[in-house]
Order: C-alpha cells, then sequence, then structure tokens
C-alpha cells in the first residue's frame, strides 16, 4: 500500500507538472491572474507528491519489501541502515527520482519566497521548472519505473554495489543533484525573461543567491566524490579527469562563471544578455552531464546501444531543452535592453576576464570528454583523454585565471585604477615570491614548475587577504577605526575573500600532491618494515574480521617516526558475500605535513603481502579549500542585503537626472 | 479498499488545492513596473546605509545613488501607465473544469497501466515472522540465511540449507555450505558428494583436484552413491583416460536399478569415449552435447608435466584455437558450446557472450540450437 501511494504520487505529481507548465504560461499571456495564480499551489503540491513518493521508496527500502522490483535490485536485508537508505539513490532508477525531488524543492521554494517577485514573473519561472518537471517524470514513469513490483517477491536482495557502501558516497549524489539541479533554476529565471522578452529588477536578485546555493552544493559535491577516490580507490589519486568527473566539473565552471556575471548584473544592471546566456549554458553542461552519466554512453558507446529507450529519452530531453532555449534566446536576446556601461578596467571588466577564462576552460573539458565518445562511434577507435591533454589545455587557461584573482576585487566599479591595486597587492606578492624561493630551495631537484604552483596559491591566499586588509583600510586607518569597519563590512566581502582564499588552499595542495607525492611498493612478510619520508612502519600482520555484511583482512602496522610512535595504520581487503566482490580500506594518518597512506595488495606465495606505502604531502589542502569555498559561499549567502555597486569618481551626467534623483 | 481511498483523497486535495485560484474571483495584482520601483527604493535604502556606515564614500554614494534613481524614475512612469490591467473570467472557468475532469482521468490510466493496485507491502520482517509463509522454500532459506548470519558456527543450519542451494542452481552457496557443514559437524557421505557436486556444477563441469578428493571421500564412506561415480568417470575423462572411464562408466551400467534418468546419458559417453580411443569423430557431436568436452589425450598428458602457469597457458592456447576454428567454420554447434563453457571457466566472461551471441547470430532460425544455447547461458549464468 505504501509502496503503490508512492507510485500514484508519482503519476499525480507529472500530472500537476503538466498543469503548471501549461497554465500559467497561458495567464501570462491571456494577462489572466487566476491562471497566472495556478503556478504558485501547483509547484507546492508537485513538492509534496514527489516527496511522498521519495518517502514510500525510502520506506520500501529500510523495510526491505523485495516486492518492489527496484530494492530486490539493488538492497539486501543485511546492510547497514544507513546503506539501506542510500541506497534509494545508489541506482538509476531512484536517483532519478532524487533528482526531481531537488527539481520540485527548489520550484516550491520560488513559489512560496517569491511573493517580492512579479507575479508575471514567478508564473514564467515555475511553468519552465515545471516542463522540466513533466519531460523528467515521464522518463522516471515510462523508462525507468522505481516502483515496478515483483511477484512472487524473492526474500533476499541483490545487494549494493559495495564501493558504494561508504559514507562519504551516501551523500555525494544529494549534494551533487542539489547542485546540479540547483542551476535549473537560473535556467528557469533565464527562459522566463526571454519568453517575456524582458528583465525585471528583481531578476538577479533571485538568481545570484540560487546560483550561488546551487554552486554551494556542487563544489562540495564534487570534493566529497574526490574524497572518496582518494581513501576508497586505494592508489590515493583524487582526481582523473574521468568522463563522469568532467560531467560534473563543467556545470562548475560555467557556473562559477555564472555566478560571477550574476554578481555584476545585481550590482551594476550589466551583463545582462551574457548572464542569460551563461544560465543557459550552465544548466545545458548539467543536463547533459546527467545525460552522460546515466545512459551508459561513458561505459561504452555500445553500451548505448544496449539500453536505448533510456538514453534515446534523456537525448531528447536534451535536444528539446538545450535546442529551445538556444533557440529561444537566439530570438529573443535582442529584445532585452542592454545595462549600464563599465570602462575596461574595473570590477565588470575583471568579471568579464574571469568569465571569459572560465569558459574557454570550460570548454577545453568539454572537447576532451566528448572527443573520445564522438571518435569511438564514428571510427570504433578507442582512445582516452587524460591528465596530459588536460595539463596542456585547462592548465593554461586556469593559470592566467587565478592570478588575476586578487586584482578582481580591488578594482572599483565601473572604472579601476589597475595601478593602485597593483601597489596595494605589492605586499602579497613579495610574499609569494618569498614562498617560491623558499620552496624552491628546500627541494632542490624539481620538478621546477612546482614552487611556481606553491608561489601561485600563496598569492591567492595573501590576495585574498589584502582585500580585507585594503577594505578595511589597516594600518591606513587607526586600529579602532580598522575594527569598526571590519564589524561593518558586509558579510558577502568576508564570502568572497574566504571562496578566493579556499582556492588558494587547494591549489597549494593540488601542487604540493602531485608534484612532491612519495611512493613505496614493497612484499612484506609479517615483521617487515618500510621506510617512508620519515616514518617506518612495521608490519604486524593480518587478521580476518567480520563486518555487517562483509569478511575482511586486516593488516596491522605500527607506525613509528625516529623511534616514537606516532600510530598504528589498519588498512584492510574486504570481500562482500552478497555482491560477490571486494573493495579495498586504505590506513591513512594525516597530519600537517601531509599523509601516511597505506594499501594493503595480494597475498604473495611465501606468505608476504605486497604493500603500497605513498606519502602525499598537504594533501588535505585540496579539501580543506574545498570546505574553506564552500563556507565562504554560505557567508555570501547569510548576507541579506540588496547589492548595489557603488562606481567610483562618477561625474553627474546631465542635469535632468541628477534633478530628477533630487527630487525623489 | 483502503488504497483506493487514500488514493482518491490524495487526488481530491491536489484538486482542490490547484483548483482554487480557478475558482475565486479572481483580483487585481500590480504592474511589475511597481515591482522592480521598490527594487530600486531599496536599492537607495542599501546606499543610504552603506554610506552611514562608512563603507562607501560621500561622492560614490551620490553616484550610485544617481544611476538608481534614473532607473526609479523609468519604472515609476511606466507603472502609472498600465497599472492593474486585469482580465478575468472565460479562461479560468474552462481550465477549472478541463482539469478538475482530465487530470484524475489521465492519472488513473496512468496507474493502472503502470501500478499493482492488488499488490500488498510485503517488508521482509513480517514475511519473515508470517505463519502462512511456512511452506514457502524461499522464506525458508531467508529465516535460515539470517539465523546463520547471526549464528555462524550452527553447522545444522549449513547442513540444511546446502542441499536447498543446489536444488535454486546456487552452487557457489551451496560449495559453501557444504564446507560450512563439513567443518562444524565433520565429514559425511552425504556431505563431501553434495561439497564435490557443488564444486563441479560451480565451475560449469570441469572437475577439480579438490572436487575429485571430496568425492572419493564420499564413494569411500558409501559405496552405494552415484552421482560421485559419474562425476569421476568424467573427472577421468577430462584426464584423458578414456579406457578407465569406460570401465566406470560400464561398471554403473551393470549396477543394481541403474537408473533411466542417467542411464541414457552414460549409453552416449561410453559412445564418445570409445569414439575418442579409435581416433574417430565422436559420433554424434549434434546430439546432447556432453557436459564436458576435453582437450586431446596428447594435449592432457602434456599438460601433467607443466607447471600451473604453463598448463595455464596450454588451456588459453587450446581456447584460442578453437575461437579459431570457429572463425573460419562456424557450423559446429558442440564447438561453440565448448568455447562459451571454456571462456567462463577461465573467468573470461565477456568474451563468453560474445561468443554466445555470436554462435545465436550463426544459428540464427535454428531453434533448437538457440535453445541449448540459451540453457547453457541460463546454466552458467551469462546474460547476453
Amino acid at each position: 500500500m505504501i509502496a503503490e501511494t508512492g507510485h500514484y504520487a508519482l503519476i499525480l505529481a507529472l500530472a500537476v507538472a503538466i498543469v503548471q507548465m501549461v497554465l500559467p504560461v497561458i495567464g501570462t499571456r491571456l494577462r489572466d491572474p487566476q491562471l497566472t495564480a495556478v503556478a504558485v499551489p501547483a509547484a507546492q503540491a508537485e513538492f509534496i507528491l514527489i516527496g511522498i513518493a521519495f518517502i514510500a521508496l525510502t520506506t520500501a527500502y529500510v523495510t526491505s519489501d523485495f516486492s518492489v522490483l527496484n530494492v530486490w535490485q539493488n538492497s539486501h536485508s543485511a546492510k547497514p541502515l544507513l546503506y539501506k537508505i542510500s541506497g534509494v539513490w545508489g541506482n538509476h532508477e531512484g536517483s532519478m527520482v532524487l533528482w526531481v525531488l531537488i527539481l520540485a524543492l527548489f520550484g516550491a521554494a520560488v513559489a512560496t519566497f517569491g511573493t517580492n517577485l512579479p507575479r508575471q514573473l514567478q508564473a514564467n519561472v515555475l511553468a519552465v521548472q515545471g516542463s522540466i518537471a513533466v519531460a523528467f517524470l515521464l522518463f522516471i514513469i515510462m523508462t525507468s519505473n522505481p516502483f515496478a513490483r515483483l511477484d512472487p517477491a524473492p526474500f533476499d536482495g541483490q545487494g549494493l554495489n559495495p564501493v558504494l557502501q561508504d559514507p562519504a558516497l551516501a551523500f555525494h549524489p544529494p549534494f551533487l543533484y542539489a547542485g546540479y539541479v540547483g542551476f535549473s533554476m537560473a535556467f528557469s529565471f533565464a527562459v522566463a525573461a526571454l519568453i517575456d522578452g524582458r528583465i525585471d529588477a528583481a531578476w538577479a536578485r533571485w538568481v545570484r543567491p540560487w546560483t550561488l546555493a546551487a554552486w554551494m552544493c556542487l563544489t562540495i559535491g564534487i570534493a566529497m566524490g574526490s574524497w572518496w577516490a582518494y581513501y576508497e580507490l586505494g592508489w590515493g589519486g583524487f582526481w582523473f579527469w574521468d568522463p563522469v568527473e568532467n560531467a560534473s566539473f563543467m556545470p562548475w565552471l560555467a557556473g562559477t562563471a555564472l555566478l560571477h556575471s550574476a554578481l555584476v548584473m545585481e550590482k551594476r544592471d550589466a551583463l545582462k544578455v551574457w548572464t542569460i546566456l551563461l544560465a543557459i549554458i550552465t544548466f545545458s553542461l548539467s543536463l547533459m552531464g546527467t545525460f552522460l552519466v546515466r545512459s551508459g554512453v561513458l561505459t561504452s558507446v555500445h553500451a548505448f546501444a544496449v539500453d536505448p529507450e533510456r538514453g534515446v529519452f534523456i537525448l531528447g530531453i536534451m535536444a528539446v531543452f538545450i535546442g529551445g532555449a538556444f533557440a529561444l534566446f537566439a530570438w529573443r536576446a535582442p529584445l532585452l535592453s542592454q545595462g549600464g556601461l563599465f570602462a575596461p578596467i574595473s570590477r565588470e571588466g575583471s568579471l568579464v576576464l574571469n568569465n571569459l577564462l572560465l569558459t574557454v576552460a570550460c570548454a577545453a573539458v568539454l572537447v576532451g570528454t566528448l572527443y573520445p565518445l564522438a571518435l569511438e562511434a564514428v571510427t570504433g577507435e578507442k582512445i582516452s583523454v587524460g591528465a596530459p591533454f588536460f595539463n596542456l589545455t585547462f592548465v593554461p587557461l586556469i593559470v592566467p585565471l587565478l592570478i588575476a584573482v586578487p586584482f578582481g576585487p580591488l578594482l572599483a566599479w565601473k572604472r579601476g585604477d589597475l595601478y593602485a591595486a597593483a601597489q596595494r597587492l605589492m605586499v602579497a606578492a613579495i610574499v609569494s615570491l618569498g614562498v617560491m624561493i623558499v620552496a624552491l630551495a628546500i627541494n632542490q631537484k624539481g620538478p621546477w614548475l612546482a614552487p611556481l604552483g606553491i608561489g601561485l596559491g600563496v598569492w591567492l591566499l595573501m590576495g585574498a587577504a589584502t582585500e580585507i586588509a585594503t577594505r578595511v583600510k589597516l594600518f591606513d586607518a587607526s586600529s579602532t577605526e580598522s575594527w569598526r569597519r571590519a564589524r561593518n563590512l558586509p558579510r558577502a566581502a568576508y564570502g568572497s575573500a574566504l571562496a578566493h582564499a579556499g582556492v588558494g588552499l587547494m591549489v597549494i595542495g593540488l601542487v604540493a600532491t602531485t608534484a612532491w607525492r612519495t611512493e613505496r611498493i614493497e612484499a612484506l612478510a609479517p615483521g617487515g618494515t618500510v621506510d617512508i619520508a620519515g616514518y617506518q612502519l612495521k608490519f604486524e600482520g593480518v587478521a580476518p574480521r567480520q563486518g555487517p555484511n562483509y569478511q575482511e583482512r586486516v593488516a596491522v602496522f605500527e607506525v613509528t617516526r625516529d623511534g616514537n610512535p606516532v600510530t598504528e595504520l589498519r588498512p584492510s581487503k574486504r570481500a562482500f558475500a552478497v555482491e560477490k566482490s571486494a573493495t579495498t580500506e586504505a590506513g591513512i594518518h594525516n597530519s600537517w605535513r601531509g599523509d601516511l597512506y597505506v594499501v594493503l595488495g595480494d597475498e604473495l606465495k611465501d606468505g608476504g603481502y605486497s604493500i603500497r606505502v605513498y606519502f602525499n604531502p598537504m594533501v588535505r589542502l585540496i579539501w580543506i579549500g574545498a570546505l574553506v569555498m564552500f563556507f565562504g559561499g554560505g557567508v555570501s549567502l547569510s548576507d541579506r542585503r540588496l547589492r548595489v555597486g557603488a562606481p567610483k569618481r562618477a561625474k553627474p551626467k546631465s542635469k535632468t537626472a541628477t534633478v530628477a534623483a533630487e527630487g525623489r | 479498499m483502503l488504497l483506493w481511498v487514500i488514493l482518491a483523497s490524495l487526488t481530491a486535495i491536489v484538486l482542490f488545492v490547484l483548483l482554487r485560484p480557478l475558482a475565486g474571483s479572481g483580483g487585481s495584482e500590480p504592474g511589475r513596473d511597481a515591482f522592480n520601483a521598490t527594487v530600486y527604493r531599496d536599492q537607495l535604502d542599501e546606499i543610504e546605509a552603506d554610506r552611514a556606515r562608512g563603507l562607501i564614500g560621500e561622492a560614490e554614494a551620490e553616484a550610485a545613488r544617481l544611476e538608481v534613481a534614473r532607473r526609479l524614475l523609468a519604472a515609476d512612469e511606466k507603472a502609472r501607465d498600465k497599472s492593474g490591467e486585469v482580465k478575468s473570467g472565460a479562461p479560468a472557468r474552462i481550465a477549472l473544469v478541463g482539469v478538475a475532469l482530465a487530470l484524475p482521468l489521465a492519472v488513473l490510466s496512468l496507474y493502472l497501466l503502470y501500478g499493482s493496485p492488488r499488490l500488498p507491502d510485503q517488508p521482509l520482517t513480517a514475511r519473515l515472522t508470517d505463519p502462512a509463509q511456512e511452506k514457502n522454500v524461499g522464506a525458508l532459506v531467508a529465516r535460515v540465511e539470517a539465523r546463520l548470519r547471526a549464528h555462524p558456527e550452527e553447522g545444522e543450519g549449513w547442513d540444511a540449507i546446502a542441499p536447498v542451494y543446489m536444488a535454486g542452481r546456487r552452487y557457489a552457496d551451496a560449495a559453501d555450505a557444504y564446507g560450512q557443514a563439513i567443518r562444524l559437524l565433520g565429514p559425511s557421505a552425504e556431505r563431501l558428494s553434495g561439497y564435490g557436486q557443488a564444486l563441479v556444477l560451480e565451475k560449469g563441469g570441469l572437475v577439480s583436484e579438490e572436487a575429485r578428493r571430496a568425492l572419493e571421500q564420499a564413494l569411500a564412506r558409501d559405496a552405494t552413491l552415484v552421482e560421485p561415480r559419474i562425476l569421476l568417470a568424467i573427472a577421468k575423462e577430462q584426464d584423458g583416460d578414456y579406457e578407465a572411464a569406460i570401465e566406470d562408466w560400464r561398471g554403473l551400467m551393470n549396477r543394481e536399478g541403474a537408473d533411466e534418468r542417467w542411464r541414457a546419458m552414460v549409453q552416449t559417453r561410453i559412445a564418445d569415449a570409445e569414439a575418442h580411443l579409435s581416433g574417430a569423430p565422436p559420433p554424434a557431436a549434434d546430439a546432447t552435447p556432453p557436459v564436458v568436452s576435453g582437450p586431446s589425450a596428447a594435449d592432457v598428458a602434456a599438460a601433467e608435466t607443466m607447471s600451473p602457469g604453463e598448463r595455464q597457458a596450454m588451456v588459453e592456447g587450446m581456447v584460442q584455437r578453437l575461437a579459431a576454428r570457429l572463425d573460419a567454420q562456424g557450423d559446429d554447434l558442440a564447438g561453440w558450446l565448448r568455447l562459451v563453457r571454456a571462456y567462463t571457466v577461465l573467468g573470461r566472461d565477456d568474451e563468453a557472450r560474445e561468443a554466445l551471441a555470436r554462435a545465436k547470430g550463426q544459428f540464427a532460425g535454428n531453434t533448437q540450437a538457440i535453445e541449448q544455447l540459451d540453457a547453457l547461458a541460463a546454466e552458467l549464468g551469462l546474460k547476453s
């Protein structure tokens, strides 16, 4: 009964979404407030209905109701509760339900909190959200129904892929989807503006915070994914330029660009058309990410043909939304009024540079992701485009951007003074140069680019500090004055400085780990030792252990440094009987210097084991950086003020305007 | 019944919420430019607040105020031009009736198409304690499995569940369960025989060294058992020792109560083995395929003296030769069946699937051959 109620609610949600898609648009065309007003309750009802479906599915998972096909395929009665729940989105059907649930959540938020939006704008936005929901609900119900039943029901399920039975991966998809789907808000606002042929003043005021929230979720989602890859896949890598990763990274790059251009639009009423285009691009990339991951194209172009129904359906959804939005853009964008003007050297100008570099970098990733697929489809030849390609294309684009980052916040709106900004950054430049030289002196035998990378990271950190210091007039004014200014400084300013500093931390972590990691692969018998990066590891032996739904063999390592005990590491290999597969759990000891990372390999003939030991210097900074970025976004989001960018040294343009303004 | 009440009330509530705006009188709303003007006024207040807090200087505040004020003025003018344009009536009523009729109908028909309203929920704990499930093998298995997970040291449980696994073709589980039962309760003829059979079936018909030991031990304890004899004879065939195999088969045929079920099979195998001995091709290659058709005697003899690695290489080589031969002339069904099985035994499932698919292509239209291929795929657990 619960399962069937969920199924019915899902179908009812589809019907409500159709109403939500159709009536409000007719209403705004006919200027009929009654039809327009349907949008709000429809969006709310849709969220509640999909919520009922989601809860029903979760209940089926938690109670191990194997009469639901999806539960039988992806769960097992012996699984811990956390993974029974995360199993809901650990599979294709359930993850699509989560996708539409988040979509409906965003729609309901616009409906509920959008009272300060013009009615017609709100109705059009919700109608566009509704159309996305219709497409995906149809997709779910017709090709990937999670409520398909089994009769008679089996008595146990087939289990969840063990590599997914992990805390980080349990929460990785919800964050990632919140990011992907969050960009649908910007998309809906963009399309609504195009339908109307006008951009309301409230437009950017709404788009920027929602884009920021989506960007935060995507940031943390991607970081969780890479963190998981780092400790679970067993060789200490954290980013593989794998198409699945790129699929989430491209919307992130475009979303970062969108975030910055929406900022210009909110504060200065400029870059309107570009922002709208970027909103469309960002969500299109999110859709493409969904398509790439969900259609089976990635495992092989041929896998796509194995399950053509789903792939073709999502391809159709993509074609309609991306094609439709771009066509609408081409047709309606000329109608949109251009906003404020600005000089090339200005805050706006720097943000345009940011957008330019980010979108081109995103295009480079796109080519690197799609080219192998296209080649395989056309010639059948399989090639893999990996780190070398991206090091040659993506990195040269992103490095100038990172160098430019500290300048941006120091330039004034409308027209800025590059020379003054450079002067303020002098201290930051000297410090990073110093760090560069020190890094070079410590690691005399290359890689030669690594110290430059570290310097770049420090430059970003110092740049963020300089921004705050300048704003509070540190050392320029009395300390009480600086303190007063620091307290009054808008949280958005702290947020952006934090986010930029987070990028700096991440750069340092990336460069240090990539350049200076050390690695030992040894065949060790119990009692053997291995030395790495000043640590000595003594292999004590391997013992079996019984987990809730797996058996593992745990190796014990006594770690000492200069004879002093440091810690005990227990890497293990887990065998999952139900799923008939195994996972590797690395043993990791983290310190400020870096991570000591031990992996238990196969047993050798002579009773020893092959052991891999890595030392990854400062690797934690990568994820700490992502966390700082996330936190910075949160700080900025908590700033509820309206943002107006005050231009500097503007001369009154015309007398009438001045008079009119004073007359108010 | 309760389900229908829930679904009907859900629909009714949704319809009520959805259609309420359409049934009302349709109030007027402020025009969009009025909203814009509000935003601009808010922005002016914000600039003033920033200036008061000393975040921006006088001159900057003035410049910003100027820009915003210009926009505000334009918006205000437009808002005066057209405020509160309201039409209402006919479209809303049409939508009201349309949605109220069409929505429940569409939802209900879609639900009846995809849903299973008669199927109750079946949470596992309820099913396991339900006495009505007493006779259901699946329920019993699940119950025993749950118990064994909690108390893996209870040999009786393993002993009871092992034959059930065999019947359910879960050979790996069966081998594991027999192994546990032997460990905990000690070996018996039945357990050893079952263990050996499970190992053989798990390997797709290949009698491994471990399986042979178990089967021999089983026979040593109870000489009346038939299954171990059959499998041991097959093992001898696999080793190329056809004479001994024929002797075994004959022994089986002459036993009391030789069973009809396997009499025919044994006869075929005798003929097969004799053909091998005389060097002629097997007389009935298109008949029921033997469980395992092995390499030539010379190959096996060579294999005896090899290291495991070399033996593996030899097996691989034979499989390769077979594949090459089938590439050249593909109308050999027995050959295909052997190739698929060999790939599975080697753990190369993907290639097994590919071979299966190609064989199916080769014999498209030959229902009997397709059936045999499908049966093999099911037995080996291959999904094409």
